[in-house]
């Protein structure tokens, strides 16, 4: 039996279980518990993250366009922490002295503030490859237009651009005439 | 030249005149209520017997009210504020009288006045009188002008609720008065009175012990949880960004015997040990609300003590 367990392991504990629930309107709060954060420069954890991988899928093909709005908000929001989280991340890296960042983000030291911006990094990849996934011809209208909401919003496309993925996501193949 | 009663008396009437005339312009409500609120202020502190007779008459206290209620609603209800400040003034003064009489004559204008907000509140008739009627709870509570026992004994009640011990009685009455004002925090121009008036009643009803009322009835939630409870599972999205933004967070931080009953309450330990199914989604999704209130909140509270008082997880 465990006790005197952390406000924030049991938050991300309980989130990751009713990621799994059935019901939109729960998985939508889930997800919002995991990827918010009082602090909006604040780092993920890694398994916040995969599990947030995990979920968006199911997230984007949902029937209910009330759920699935709340889900592309959840994506917005989510970006614009990963944005400032990365930049302040970086300044961390690059800078000579310690900074108060790293007391923030509770990293203690340069590798652990390297393997944070790795995987926030990775992160911003694996989304940019995603939506491009959703928008192929086979998705379904679902997918599609969800995809395509998600990359009006401006976070997005900031967030794309600090993870330098975003002109990656432009070069489109064209086919030989 | 002295002043008669009676040229007193009219004095005052034109006053109340002018700060109740429908058609008047902003500006000159505003100098008209700041006029009728400096003469009645310093009139009940006058040396002059007769004068302070007259500011600190009953019906004119009552007039007063009534210009508050039915004014504020007006473009901007700053002369209204000062209007309600002079108000609690005057009951302060009236209280402070020798005369028993008098001491008397002021809870009875304090406890009628009460009795209308709290009916307002309660009742669906008049819109327009709800904000006024909680901002003047909310002004006495927190001032301490009434006692909240006394507030709580003039609780609109159904018969039903009568029969219970009078412990039971003072939970549900509270129940159903946190339900009313949640109710009418769906109204954007409400919700702000809504949560001050929530926050105070709590602050000072756990400063008088009520909490330990449901912990001796061995209830385990405080009277505000169900209440809220429902409105997020029947609410919008948009009354429940309301509750998590304006309610919940003073709720929360009122005292840490009611976070700490309220943590109790959530079913966190079966959540966290997996057994989701068990679980409403109603709970669930009040459970996930409160987590992420108390992990934005800036407290004094000694969250992690509470929360680990309040949980286990079997690995």
């Amino acid at each position: 039996m465990l006790a005197g367990c952390s406000l924030k392991a049991v938050k991300e504990r309980i989130a990751f279980l009713c990621l799994q629930h059935q019901s939109p309107a729960i998985m939508n709060a889930a997800a919002t518990l995991l990827s918010h954060s009082r602090v909006v420069s604040e780092p993920m954890d890694k398994p916040a993250l995969q599990a947030l991988k995990n979920v968006l899928p199911s997230f984007f093909a949902g029937s209910d366009p009330k759920a699935r709005g709340d889900s592309l908000s959840i994506v917005k929001r989510l970006c614009n922490r990963l944005a400032v989280a990365i930049g302040r991340l970086r300044k961390a890296v690059s800078s000579s002295s310690p900074s108060s960042l790293q007391v923030q983000c509770s990293a203690g030291d340069d590798k652990v503030v390297q393997l944070q911006l790795g995987y926030h990094l990775e992160f911003g990849v694996w989304l940019q490859s995603f939506l491009q996934l959703e928008l192929q011809p086979s998705a379904s209208y679902q997918r599609h237009i969800a995809s395509l909401k998600v990359l009006s919003f401006e976070a997005v496309r900031d967030f794309f651009v600090t993870c330098e993925v975003f002109q990656r996501f432009l070069c489109i193949e064209r086919p030989l005439m | 030249m002295t002043l008669t009663g009676r040229r007193l008396r009219s004095l005052l009437d034109d006053f109340f005149v002018t700060a109740e005339q429908l058609q008047l312009p902003v500006r000159y409500r505003a100098a008209a209520c700041n006029t009728l609120c400096g003469f009645l202020e310093q009139g009940s502190q006058s040396t002059s017997p007769k004068l302070r007779e007259i500011c600190l008459n009953r019906f004119a206290w009552r007039r007063l009210l009534s210009l508050y209620l039915e004014r504020f609603q007006d473009p901007t209800s700053k002369p209204m504020k000062q209007v309600l400040s002079t108000l609690i003034k005057l009951l302060d003064r009236k209280s402070e009288q020798k005369a028993d009489q008098a001491c008397d004559n002021a809870s009875t204008l304090l406890e009628d006045a009460a009795s209308r907000s709290l009916s307002f509140i309660s009742s669906h008739e008049d819109l327009s009188f709800i904000k006024p009627a909680m901002l003047f709870l909310d002004t006495i509570i927190s001032k301490k002008t009434i006692n909240l026992r006394t507030l709580i004994s003039l609780l609109p009640s159904d018969t039903s609720v009568l029969s219970a011990t009078s412990s039971e009685t003072m939970y549900y009455l509270v129940q159903s008065f946190v339900a009313s004002v949640i109710r009418w925090a769906r109204q954007i121009d409400i919700v702000s009175a809504a949560g001050k008036l929530l926050n105070s009643f709590f602050s000072e009803y756990n400063a008088s012990g009520g909490n330990k009322v449901f912990t001796s009835l061995e209830i385990l939630e405080p009277p505000w949880f169900q209440p809220v409870n429902v409105e997020i599972s029947n609410g919008s999205p948009a009354v429940v960004e309301i509750l998590e933004k304006q309610i919940l967070p003073g709720l929360l931080r009122t005292d840490p015997n009611m976070t700490l009953q309220t943590l109790r309450s959530l079913p966190l330990s079966q959540l966290a040990n997996g057994s989701i199914g068990s679980v409403s989604e109603r709970n669930i999704r009040f459970c996930l609300l409160v987590l992420k209130i108390l992990g934005d909140m800036k407290s004094d509270l000694d969250l992690s003590t509470l929360f680990s008082l309040s949980i286990s997880i079997t690995d």
